[in-house]
């Protein structure tokens, strides 16, 4: 299946793209899979030193954030639209 | 005639003059004008957004505004920090923007405070105004402000910016608030971000609108959303907050 992914604040040059992966393909792992490719600078904004989705990064699925304990066990489905904005707090 | 005299509807002549072109806003009006007199709003930080904040609450006529910044103005400041001039390099940032405000409206009470947001002051300076606008570029900072805010049941508008792309939510007493977004300082932040001056001044101009809104009841203010848009390609989009019922700030039953 396929998902759309856009970028927005440090991370906007990572995209936007589409990814391909299986049925039942968790957000979770389409963030490993991501920095699985990605620059250091890039990783740290999708992962914890632990593997886990970086807390401070805000995650929506069509348009609707995802609260903390929800991403972690969020299933994608074919053609969402997966929104990735880092924290910003220029003054 | 005395300007600075209250008139009739508590606005002298002079302001009933000053504010006329607004004063025709549909659902702001008079009475929205004598709110926002009677308001007064802290303004954490008088940079590219926060000063562009206060210059737009300073001539729409708030009635007194506090203006908490730290530090002497540098030269690298002046892409975007337009509260000060040239003139001003090394001198304090709050007093300069406080006299350009008065110059701008001197209806307006303007009160720097050369001070940042930390654990010791923050409780102090959220309870010294009706209104928080928070614009610090320290994740630090906003979050105190956030968690004083919702404590003592005070609105706050939380304004940010990073290169072309800049946000905006407004945390109200019951709602979700910034650390149901951010439960800690996000470790990743660089103090040191790309800065257009006019991103900053854009996003800060709709922060001072926010809180006008809020001030007066003319409009809707965003409320449990966060709103980005992008200046390179005009885009923008809404994002939901989900609020976090375990929220260690706004979840929790609040005391007394």
């Amino acid at each position: 299946m396929r998902i759309f992914i856009t970028f927005t604040g440090p991370l906007r040059d990572q995209g936007p793209g589409t990814l391909n992966v299986p049925e039942g393909t968790t957000l979770a792992a389409v963030c490993r899979q991501l920095a699985a490719h990605a620059a250091a600078d890039v990783r740290r904004h999708l992962l914890t030193a632990e593997g886990g989705i970086e807390p401070t990064l805000l995650v929506a699925v069509n348009g609707v954030g995802l609260a903390l304990e929800a991403r972690a066990r969020r299933i994608l489905a074919d053609g969402d639209e997966l929104l990735l904005m880092p924290p910003i707090a220029g003054g | 005639m005395v300007a600075d005299e209250p008139g009739d509807e508590g606005l002298a002549p002079e302001e009933l003059d000053r504010y006329s072109w607004q004063r025709s806003v549909a659902g702001f009006g008079d009475q929205g004008q004598r709110r926002l007199k009677a308001g007064s709003v802290l303004v954490s930080r008088i940079g590219g957004v926060g000063g562009a904040a206060a210059t737009y609450l300073a001539a729409a006529g708030v009635g007194r505004l506090v203006l908490a910044h730290a530090g002497n103005l540098r030269r690298n400041d002046l892409n975007r920090q337009t509260l000060m001039t040239t003139a001003g390099i090394g001198r304090p940032r709050a007093e300069q923007g406080a006299a350009r405000l008065r110059e701008l409206n001197p209806h307006v009470v303007v009160e720097p405070l050369p001070e940042n947001v930390t654990a010791a002051n923050a409780a102090r300076l959220v309870a010294c105004c009706d209104l928080v606008v928070s614009a610090a570029p320290l994740f630090a900072e906003r979050l105190l402000l956030n968690a004083e805010a919702v404590r003592q049941g005070k609105p706050l508008v939380d304004a940010a910016m990073y290169d072309t792309e800049a946000r905006l939510t407004c945390v109200l007493p019951g709602g979700p608030c910034l650390a149901c977004l951010y439960p800690a300082p996000p470790p990743h932040w660089s103090r040191q971000f790309p800065v257009l001056g006019a991103v900053a001044g854009t996003i800060g101009a709709l922060a001072a609108l926010e809180a006008i809104k809020i001030l007066t009841g003319c409009g809707r203010p965003l409320a449990g959303t966060l709103w980005s848009f992008d200046t390179a390609g005009l885009t923008c989009r809404s994002l939901t907050i989900p609020a976090r019922p375990d929220c260690p700030v706004c979840g929790s039953p609040r005391g007394p």
